[in-house]
């Protein structure tokens, strides 16, 4: 029983881990592709921001569903890469840094 | 008091929402100031494990409403000669919207989440949240989740007042 909430915490880190992930991947491709810019604008008045949001927090619970049945025991695994995409999200949503990689695809 | 009462009537209800943004704000720096000494408790006192729970529950929902505020008012800020037109026409002020501003709309959106993934920790490990040697790890993530948010959102903050001194809702 115990083992099991260890499981599921250790799934809420990667989840989120690959929820900021997407995030800034996406962002990317919004900023280099018109058609992904479209897709994500289907609230004109917010703009593609929206999208870019609710997909993310998509992803998140995508993702906790599917890393569930991998049954990951291991915390100090599960933080280190948590920490490490909380990082990275927070370095590749900066504009000067993001559009260096837009400039690039 | 009928000077200030007629003031505040003046204020257009979006400058009110507004606010009202900032105000959630900082409330969140009220809770997450209490949820990071909680965290230090919870090895001592059980008790502290419930509060931290409530704490958590609640800067999740004012961080959740904060970004639903925050995305309501960009409209105001993309509207046809609002802020961004204003801060994009001149070359001197572009960049705290291709810069300052876009940052802060693109980092707003981790806290949230990471409350929310703190909250699903405490939650899930229940009273045995205190166990130093079975949950290190855990409990490092719990209290990374709370620091980072906090960091994320002084941040966000600075970056509003930065771009609504040049160009207000």
């Amino acid at each position: 029983m115990e083992d099991k909430k260890i499981i599921s915490a250790n799934t809420m880190l990667l989840a989120t881990s690959a929820s900021l992930t997407f995030f800034w991947i996406l962002n990317i491709f919004k900023e280099g592709y018109k058609e992904v810019q479209n897709f994500l604008n289907f609230y004109p008045s917010v703009g593609p921001l929206l999208g870019l949001f609710i997909f993310s927090t998509v992803v998140l619970i995508v993702a906790f569903v599917v890393l569930e049945k991998l049954k990951i025991r291991n915390q100090k695994f599960a933080f280190k890469i948590f920490i490490v995409s909380v990082l990275l999200f927070a370095f590749m949503v900066f504009p000067p840094v993001f559009k260096i990689i837009v400039k690039l695809i | 008091m009928p000077e200030l009462i007629n003031g505040l009537s003046k204020i257009s209800l979006l400058r009110h929402f507004a606010n009202f943004h900032g105000a959630l704000g900082m409330f969140s720096l009220i809770f997450l100031g209490a949820g990071i000494v909680l965290y230090f408790f919870t090895t001592k006192i059980k008790l502290a494990v419930n509060w931290l729970r409530l704490i958590l529950l609640g800067l999740f929902i004012n961080l959740s409403l904060l970004d639903i505020a925050g995305l309501s008012i960009y409209t105001a800020y993309r509207a046809e000669n609002g802020p961004r037109t204003i801060l994009k026409a001149s070359k001197e002020t572009a960049w705290l919207h291709t810069i300052v501003f876009e940052h802060k709309e693109f980092l707003a959106f981790a806290p949230p989440v990471l409350i929310f993934t703190a909250l699903f920790i405490v939650l899930k490990t229940g009273d045995s949240f205190g166990d130093k040697q079975k949950l290190n790890y855990l409990r490092l993530a719990v209290i990374s989740c709370l620091i980072l948010s906090l960091l994320f959102v002084l941040i966000v903050a600075s970056e509003a007042v930065l771009v609504t001194k040049v160009a207000p809702i």
